[in-house]
C-alpha cells in the first residue's frame, strides 16, 4: 500500500505488566513525511507503545524494525537510529541555556576536552531556524514558556539527526496560540520528510494535523486508517466502543439557597476584590485563560493559601479558612488540578487514598476500623467505576482517568456529602469515556443539592456543564453570564480581551453580543 | 489475577526479607557455633536488642512521617544519665526517674518538632543541632559514669515471670503498642500519608504540621525510654551511652525495609532489622571473628538490600 518503506515499524508487539496485559499483537508503521496519530483512552496502551519504540521498555514478543531491519532497542540505540521524542513536560535542565540543553550529553569537542562552541551554536541555530523558532541560544530554559521548551526539545531532536519524532500529548499543556506554533513546526518537519507519531486526547487536533490515525483499545489496534476516511464520531466510537451523543441539558433544578458567598476577597495587590455567590444545586463555571487568577481563587476557598482580605460565608455565616481542614469542616471540598502531586499519594494503595479524608468517620477513639475502611474503598471503586484489580493496588499503577476517579471518589464518598465542591480542571488529560463518567458524577452532585464550582480551560465543557459562567481575566472577574447568554465565542472574547472588551462595548453602540 | 497470599507477599516483601535474613543468620550461627544453640544465649541476645530496637522504633516514627531525627542517641544518653543520678541506687526514687526521663523526651521532642514544623528548619539540620547540644550537656555534666540504678529497677533484666524475662514482657508490650499505633490508629494512617506526600495529605484535610510534630515527640519519648531501660544493663549513666546509637538505629530501620523517603515501611520489619543486628553481633562473637568485620558485613547487607529494593521498583 505504501510506496515508501516505513521508517519505524512495530510488528505484533505484546507486553504485560505483572498480570495486566498492556499490548497485544500491536503493529504500527511510521512512514516518512507522514503525521501519524495514535489515539485511545487512557490505559489503552499508547504510552507503553511509545516506551517500546523509544527503547525505554522491552516488548515481551514481537519486533521493532527500523528501515526494515529488526533492531534491539535501548534508549541510546533508539536515539542513534534517529528516534526522538517530545514529551508534555520537556525533559530539559532549567538552569542551563538553550544551547547547553540542545547539546547536553552530546557536546561537540575540538580536542583537549575543549568545547566547540562555535560549531554547536551554528548547528543549534540552524535547527531552531528550520522550525522557525526565534529563541536566543543563551536564554535559560527556566525563563521560557512551555511551548518554547517544546520547540527547544524539537531542535534537540533535530540536532541529533532524528528522522522520527514522537509527540506525547504536547497539546495538553499549551494554549491556543502556542499550539498553533507547535502545529506549524510539526507540519514543517513533515515537509522535510520526517515521520511523526502524534499522541493526543483532543480529537479535533487529529483532523487538523494528522494524515493517518491508529486507534488503540485495551491494548489492541482496532483501526488504522487515513483520517480522511474517518469522522469524529467514528473515532470516538472506535476508542470507547460506543458513540457518545450530545449531552442532554441538565434539567434546570430551581436554583436553591446560597450555600457559599464570597465578599470582597482580595487575592493580590494588583487585583480587584472578588465577590460571588454559589447556590445549592447549580454548577458555576469559572472560565479564563491559564494565568487568569482562577487557581488563586480556588486556593483561597479551599484554605490552601489565605487571601489578603475579604469574607467567605457559608449558609450566611462567616467562616475561617486557614487550612484545608477548615474548609473540609465547613463542607467545602477542593479537587485539585494536579492529581499526581496534590490529589493522591501515589505510592499508597487505592484503599489508603480513598480512606484518608474519611478516617475520622471510620474510626472510634482514634482507632481505625479496618473493615469499614475496606468497605468504603470497595464502595468507592464500584460507585465511581475505577478500573483497579483490587483496592490494594497502588495509585501509581492506575491510568490517569482512573486516578482522577479515585480522587473524586475519595471526596465524594464522604458522608454527609459536601455542600460546596470545587473542581479544578477535573478532566484534564483524561480520555473521552472517563470524561463523560465524570460529567455524570457532577450531575449527580448537583441533583443531591451540592453547589459546584467548575474551573475548566475547555470551553465546550464549561458550556455544557454550567448553569452560570464567570469569566476571569488578569485576576479579575470580567463577566458573568447566564445560561441563555453564553457561547464559546462570548466567553473567549471576555477571557482574551477582558476589560477592554467591556469598555469597547460600553463605548460602542448598544448592540448585545 | 493474583491471589491474595501472593498480593500480601508483594506488599510485605521488605518486611519478609528482613525476617528471612534473621532466620538465615540464626540457622547459620547455630550450625557454626555450639554456644548459639543454647537457649540462654538466645534470650540474652534478644534482651540485648532492647536498646537498639527501641531506638529504631523511635526513628521509625519520624522516618515514616518523612523526617529524620539525628538526636535520638543523645536523648537516650541524657535521659539515662538523669535517671541514674535521680535513682541513686534507691528503689523509692524509681517513679521520679521514670517521670524525669519521660519529661526529657517530651521537651526535646517538642523542641525538635517546633524547629522542624514551625521555624521550618530542615529535619536533618535541626536534629543535628540538638544532637550536639545534648551531647554537650552530657559531657559537661560528667565525663565519668554517674549515678546508679536502683536494685528493683535493674532486676527487670534478670527476673522472670512464669519463666519469661520481665524485660522481654515489657519490650513485647512496647512493640505491640507501636504496631497498633502505626497500623490501626488515625494518627498512624496520617503519619504514613504525610510521609508519602505531605501536600496531598494537607489537601486531604490532614493536619500535617501536628502529625509531624507528634512524630518528633513520640520519637524522643521512646528514645528517652530506651535510655532508661538501658540502665538495667549498664547500672550507671554515662555520657557515651548513645554514642554509636544513631547509625545503628538507621541501619536497623533500613534493614527493616523502611523507606528513608517516608511513607513506607512497617514496624514489624524494624523489629526484624534490630534483631538482625543483635544476632549478627552474637554470631561474630561466638565464632570469634573480629568485631570490625561486623561493620563490613552490615554495610554489605544494607547495600545488598537496597539493591534488591531498587530492582523491585524498576520492574
Amino acid at each position: 500500500m505504501k510506496a515508501e518503506r516505513a521508517l519505524v515499524s512495530a510488528r505484533g508487539i505484546y507486553k504485560q505488566y505483572g498480570g495486566i496485559r498492556a499490548l497485544a499483537d500491536v503493529s504500527l508503521d511510521i512512514a516518512p513525511a507522514e503525521i501519524h496519530a495514535l489515539v485511545g483512552e487512557n490505559g489503552a496502551g499508547k504510552s507503553t507503545l511509545v516506551k517500546i519504540v523509544t527503547g525505554a521498555e522491552k516488548q515481551d514478543a514481537g519486533q521493532v524494525l527500523i528501515d526494515g531491519a529488526e533492531v534491539e532497542l535501548s534508549p541510546q540505540k533508539a536515539r542513534q537510529l534517529g528516534i526522538g521524542a517530545v514529551y508534555q513536560e520537556p525533559s530539559l535542565v532549567p538552569a542551563l541555556t538553550v544551547l547547553e540543553n540542545v547539546f547536553l550529553g552530546w557536546e561537540q569537542r575540538i580536542g583537549f576536552g575543549l568545547l566547540d562552541r562555535r560549531g554547536m551554536r551554528r548547528e543549534a541555530a540552524a535547527a531552531l531556524d528550520k522550525i522557525g523558532a526565534r529563541i536566543n541560544l543563551e536564554t535559560e530554559i527556566a525563563s521560557l514558556s512551555v511551548a518554547d521548551r517544546q520547540l527547544v526539545e524539537i531542535a534537540r531532536a533535530l540536532v541529533l539527526k532524528a528522522r522520527v519524532l514522537i509527540f506525547d500529548e504536547p497539546s495538553a499543556v499549551l494554549s491556543g496560540r502556542e499550539l498553533e506554533r507547535v502545529f506549524r513546526v510539526i507540519k514543517e518537519l513533515r515537509s522535510h520528510g520526517l515521520g511523526i507519531l502524534y499522541i493526543s486526547h483532543r480529537l479535533a487536533e487529529i483532523f487538523e494535523l494528522t494524515d493517518r490515525a491508529t486507534v488503540l483499545k485495551d491494548g489492541r489496534v482496532v483501526a488504522s486508517r487515513p483520517v480522511t476516511e474517518l469522522t469524529m464520531g467514528d473515532l470516538i466510537r472506535l476508542m470507547v466502543g460506543r458513540e457518545i451523543g450530545k449531552r442532554p441539558p441538565r434539567s434546570m433544578a430551581s436554583r436553591g439557597r446560597i450555600v457559599l458567598e464570597v465578599k470582597n476577597l482580595e487575592l493580590g495587590h494588583d487585583r480587584e476584590p472578588i465577590s460571588l455567590q454559589l447556590h445549592a444545586g447549580e454548577v458555576l463555571g469559572l472560565a479564563g485563560l491559564v494565568g487568569s487568577g482562577r487557581t488563586r481563587l480556588v486556593n483561597a476557598l479551599g484554605g490552601i493559601r489565605s487571601p489578603r482580605g475579604g469574607v467567605v460565608l457559608r449558609n450566611g455565616h462567616a467562616i475561617k479558612l486557614k487550612n484545608p481542614a477548615d474548609a473540609m469542616r465547613n463542607g467545602i471540598v477542593v479537587i485539585p488540578e494536579d492529581r499526581k502531586r496534590e490529589g493522591l499519594i501515589l505510592g499508597h494503595s487505592v484503599r489508603e487514598n480513598v480512606a484518608l479524608p474519611s478516617l475520622g468517620k471510620l474510626s472510634a477513639m482514634g482507632m481505625v476500623k479496618s473493615r469499614a475502611e475496606r468497605r468504603l474503598a470497595s464502595e468507592a471503586i464500584k460507585v465511581f467505576g475505577v478500573r483497579a484489580s483490587t483496592i490494594d493496588v497502588s495509585a501509581a499503577n492506575l491510568s490517569g482517568g482512573n486516578q482522577q476517579k479515585v480522587v473524586l471518589g475519595k471526596w465524594l464518598i464522604r458522608k454527609p456529602p459536601a455542600e460546596v465542591v470545587i473542581l479544578d480542571e477535573p478532566t484534564r488529560g483524561i480520555d473521552v469515556g472517563a470524561k463523560y463518567e465524570i460529567y455524570n458524577l457532577i450531575d449527580q452532585l448537583v441533583s443531591q443539592g451540592s453547589g459546584v464550582l467548575l474551573i475548566s480551560s475547555e470551553l465546550p465543557e464549561v458550556i455544557a456543564m454550567s448553569d452560570r459562567v464567570f469569566v476571569m481575566s488578569a485576576g479579575n472577574i470580567v463577566g458573568e453570564l447566564e445560561q441563555s447568554e453564553f457561547s464559546e465565542e462570548q466567553i473567549l472574547r471576555l477571557a482574551v480581551l477582558g476589560r477592554e472588551h467591556e469598555k469597547a462595548a460600553a463605548g460602542g453602540s448598544g448592540d448585545a453580543a | 489475577m493474583l491471589g491474595w497470599p501472593n498480593f500480601w507477599i508483594r506488599r510485605q516483601a521488605r518486611t519478609l526479607l528482613a525476617w528471612l535474613l534473621l532466620i538465615v543468620l540464626f540457622v547459620l550461627s547455630t550450625v557454626l557455633s555450639e554456644s548459639s544453640r543454647d537457649p540462654a544465649v538466645v534470650i540474652v541476645t534478644v534482651k540485648g536488642a532492647t536498646f537498639i530496637g527501641m531506638a529504631a522504633a523511635a526513628e521509625f516514627f519520624v522516618v515514616v512521617g518523612g523526617g529524620i531525627d539525628l538526636s535520638i542517641g543523645s536523648v537516650a544518653t541524657v535521659s539515662g544519665m538523669a535517671a541514674a543520678v535521680l535513682m541513686n541506687g534507691r528503689d523509692g526514687n524509681i517513679p521520679l526517674a521514670v517521670a524525669a526521663t519521660l519529661g526529657i523526651g517530651l521537651i526535646v521532642g517538642a523542641i525538635n518538632g517546633l524547629l522542624v514544623t514551625w521555624i521550618k528548619i530542615t529535619p536533618f539540620v535541626a536534629t543535628f543541632g540538638m544532637l550536639y547540644i545534648l551531647q554537650g550537656v552530657a559531657y559537661t555534666y560528667s565525663v565519668n559514669p554517674v549515678g546508679q540504678a536502683a536494685p528493683s529497677f535493674y532486676s527487670l533484666y534478670v527476673d522472670n515471670i512464669a519463666g519469661v524475662p520481665i524485660l522481654l514482657l515489657i519490650v513485647a508490650g512496647f512493640w505491640a503498642v507501636c504496631w497498633y499505633v502505626a497500623r490501626q490508629t488515625v494518627f498512624g494512617k496520617h503519619l504514613y500519608a504525610v510521609g508519602g506526600d505531605s501536600e496531598a495529605s494537607r489537601l486531604a484535610g490532614v493536619r500535617t504540621t501536628r502529625v509531624s510534630f507528634a512524630s518528633y515527640v513520640i520519637c524522643a519519648v521512646i528514645a528517652a525510654a530506651a535510655g532508661l531501660l538501658e540502665l538495667t544493663q549498664t547500672y550507671v549513666g554515662a555520657a557515651d551511652l548513645g554514642a554509636t546509637l544513631l547509625l545503628t538505629t538507621i541501619t536497623a530501620v533500613v534493614i527493616g525495609g523502611v523507606s528513608l523517603f517516608g511513607g513506607e515501611g512497617s514496624i514489624v520489619g524494624v523489629l526484624g532489622g534490630s534483631l538482625v543486628l543483635a544476632f549478627l553481633g552474637e554470631f561474630f562473637n561466638s565464632v570469634q571473628i573480629n568485631a570490625f568485620y561486623q561493620q563490613l558485613i552490615e554495610g554489605l547487607i544494607i547495600l545488598a538490600l537496597l539493591g534488591i529494593y531498587r530492582q523491585k521498583i524498576k520492574r
